[in-house]
């Protein structure tokens, strides 16, 4: 849809490609899936948006699906996998630690209703990630909670 | 117990983040205003939706 509005298609694209550098891909990876479980939205995700690597995935239609990493790389693939899996449970499952819980809370209210989100949620996530990481991943957030509020819209109102 | 929002800074007023975050933002923000698509009552009620959401008294 935006093929026709390409000066709005680069700075979104720009925007998408930054929030998953400046925060840790794989805490924002989860996140997303929280957004979209929230939204009724997991049916437009067909992959993560970026691996936990930081390289392109196969989600949202706009990457190349970069394949299972290997070492390393494929450890922290099966721990997000599992986080994915039990993400409902965030608050008590082992799988999180303290980091996760707090952005995980923060998205949480940021996409029911963020004017009224508390202080004390935000101070958790600026507790862990400081000031500018704080900043970051709240902007970050804006980005991946528009994009899926945005194909969400798409697909119901079928455009492609 | 989770406590309301307060209208207290959550960082220092210079604290915005990412510089390129921000200049994409802002590129952003410019391209959209510039579409011409939506009539401007509409587009009015977008914004002012916006920013009673975000809180951000815009």
């Amino acid at each position: 849809m935006l093929a026709e509005r390409p000066a709005v298609l680069d700075a979104l694209g720009e925007a998408h490609r930054r929030a998953w550098e400046i925060t840790d891909a794989a805490r924002l990876q989860l996140c997303r899936y929280r957004v979209a479980m929230l939204l009724g939205a997991t049916g437009v995700l067909d992959g993560p948006d970026r691996d936990v690597a930081g390289t392109d995935g196969a989600g949202d239609g706009d990457g190349v699906g970069a394949g299972r990493g290997t070492g390393e790389a494929g450890d922290a693939e099966d721990r997000l996998d599992a986080q994915v899996a039990n993400l409902a449970m965030w608050p008590t499952s082992p799988l999180f630690d303290d980091t996760d819980r707090a952005c995980l809370a923060f998205t949480e209210e940021f996409v029911i209703d963020v004017a009224s989100l508390s202080d004390s949620t935000a101070q958790a996530v600026l507790e862990r990630l400081g000031e500018q990481g704080f900043v970051d991943f709240a902007n970050a957030l804006l980005i991946i909670e528009q994009r899926l509020r945005m194909r969400l819209a798409w697909e119901r109102l079928e455009v492609a | 117990m989770v406590q309301p929002a307060s209208r207290a800074l959550r960082v220092a007023r210079d604290q915005r983040g990412d510089r390129q975050m921000r200049a994409a933002f802002g590129c952003w923000h410019v391209a959209v205003m510039a579409l011409d698509m939506v009539d401007l009552p509409t587009v009015e009620v977008a914004r002012l939706r916006a920013a009673k959401h975000h809180d951000c008294h815009t």
